[in-house]
């Protein structure tokens, strides 16, 4: 049933985001057209060239922003609209859990996102190639050899691992609030950000707290950055402790305690 | 023959100091039957319908599907039209097909084509194209092409016009087998009158009459929809 829900979201998602990446792929192209043809003209072609080299500045860059917010949405409302609006009407009386659910919602989330990073990341390397030098190539190559060392080391595979699950956890944090928000009898939208923001400042006040208590406020040190510090085990305990307390108390709250308007 | 629907001192309550929405309500609903749920606005009957597809939990009490708690396997048996529209609007009424045969064993695709034929309805069409009646009478084909053991259907004539009705009644009880049972929900209650078995009559979370349409006919001299008049008279 996994494969079939995850088909569905990837469907239902899919047509926007390829357009969204087509778009940025062209300005992309086109911004870097502008930059070599800015540098080589005169007069009032010049003038024209500069016009069309600030705009598409501005639209390359805006896009890069666009793309990522949209992905976010595109994520999230997959999840709002399929699971707790009309949709989840159909969505919920399937014969799958509600864990099945939770959990395609997740990957068919991580895997945009990622996908995102790949398309953005290509149209990097698009600029870099257009308007690097000669030995573009060999300075990106020696840039992902010195990142991938990083991670020879224990802490620096251990930080990658952390940030993955951080990752993870930023998004299942979302879906949590919007369970949460569900719970409400009205003005569930402004109950799931309620319950965000007030997960947000709990969790930071844990922090505070245990920082306090151990008497090392201020510097992370001992007991303290073992928990928080981004490359311990500590850590990753933490984020794993985060990660299913969101997954299995969100799907309870979907199947128990949710009420579909 | 156990019963395909049994609630047991069933009880919702939405909140501490409101009124429950269903009140200890002990019912049980046989195989076969083509049974009326009716009765006015808040006396429960979404609370209910809801509740037998696992979309709300009980505060106290419980139902039970074919002797099976609500989940899982009573989804596989229970073909549930709500009073909204709940399929994707991006999606074609082939691809609305595909998702339910996708995750429905006993859904027919044939007489899922069949029925849109005889109803006209482009299978190519996008679902928001379609005119709020013709949206509905997608969902109830989808719904009606499963060869469920329970049919819940909320509303099922509601958006319609009343010429298409007509079909949509009669695409119900031609659509079922004899050994299902058919839920409806409805306010129009002359209309779906002369296909029901059984009526359950709801008021303020409570079962006040569940007795068969010959019975109340007999016992009452009157129409299901005269005695309803009667009983929730304002």
């Amino acid at each position: 049933m996994l494969g079939k829900l995850l088909k569905y979201d990837f469907k239902a998602s899919y047509r926007y985001l390829l357009v969204c990446y087509c778009v940025y792929i062209v300005l992309t192209v086109g911004f870097v057209l502008s930059v070599k043809g800015v540098d080589t003209a005169s007069g009032v072609p010049g003038m024209i060239l500069a016009f069309a080299f600030i705009s598409l500045t501005f639209l390359w860059i805006g896009s890069i922003i666009g793309l990522v917010i949209l992905t976010y949405i595109l994520v999230i409302r997959r999840f709002y609209v399929n699971l707790v609006r009309d949709e989840g009407y159909l969505t919920l009386t399937l014969p799958v859990s509600t864990r099945m659910h939770m959990l395609s919602k997740l990957l068919s989330g991580l895997c945009f996102i990622v996908l995102t990073a790949v398309v953005l990341m290509a149209g990097m390397m698009i600029v870099a190639a257009g308007l690097g030098g000669a030995n573009v190539w060999e300075e990106l190559a020696q840039a992902l050899r010195d990142f991938f060392e990083t991670f020879e080391s224990f802490y620096g595979a251990l930080f990658f691992v952390n940030s993955v699950l951080n990752f993870i956890r930023g998004i299942l944090l979302v879906y949590f609030s919007i369970c949460v928000g569900q719970m409400f009898a009205k003005h569930k939208i402004w109950g799931a950000i309620g319950a965000y923001l007030g997960l947000l400042i709990v969790l930071e006040l844990f922090v505070f707290i245990g920082s306090l208590l151990f008497g090392i406020y201020g510097g992370l040190n001992g007991i303290v950055r073992w928990f928080y510090g981004s490359s311990t085990w500590g850590n990753t305990i933490y984020i794993i402790a985060q990660i299913l307390v969101y997954f299995f108390l969100g799907a309870w709250i979907l199947e128990k305690r949710a009420n579909l308007e | 023959m156990t019963p395909i629907l049994e609630c047991r001192d069933l009880t919702k309550s939405y909140g501490k100091g409101s009124r429950p929405a269903l009140n200890h309500v002990n019912l049980k609903l046989n195989r076969g039957r083509i049974i009326g749920l009716l009765g006015p606005n808040g006396s429960g009957k979404t609370t209910l319908i809801k509740l037998a597809n696992g979309l709300l939990a009980p505060t106290a009490g419980g139902i039970w599907i074919d002797e099976k708690p609500v989940g899982i396997e009573t989804h596989k048996i229970v073909s549930y039209l709500p009073e909204r529209t709940y399929l994707n609007m991006g999606m074609t009424v082939n691809e609305a097909i595909r998702y339910f045969k996708d995750f429905y064993a006993d859904f027919q695709e044939e007489r899922a084509y069949e029925m849109l034929k005889n109803l006209h309805i482009d299978p190519s069409a996008r679902l928001k194209t379609l005119s709020k009646g013709t949206k509905e009478k997608v969902q109830l084909i989808l719904v009606m092409s499963r060869n469920a053991q329970l049919y819940v259907l909320d509303e099922p004539i509601g958006g319609v016009d009343p010429a298409a009705r007509d079909y949509i009644l009669n695409t119900i009880i031609t659509n079922y087998n004899e050994n299902a049972t058919v839920v409806i929900s409805t306010h129009l209650i002359a209309d779906v009158e002369t296909i029901l078995d059984e009526v359950v009559f709801l008021r303020y979370g409570e079962v006040v009459l569940h007795a068969s349409v010959d019975a109340i006919r007999e016992e009452n001299g009157k129409s299901v929809d005269a005695l309803f008049r009667e009983v929730f008279r304002c």
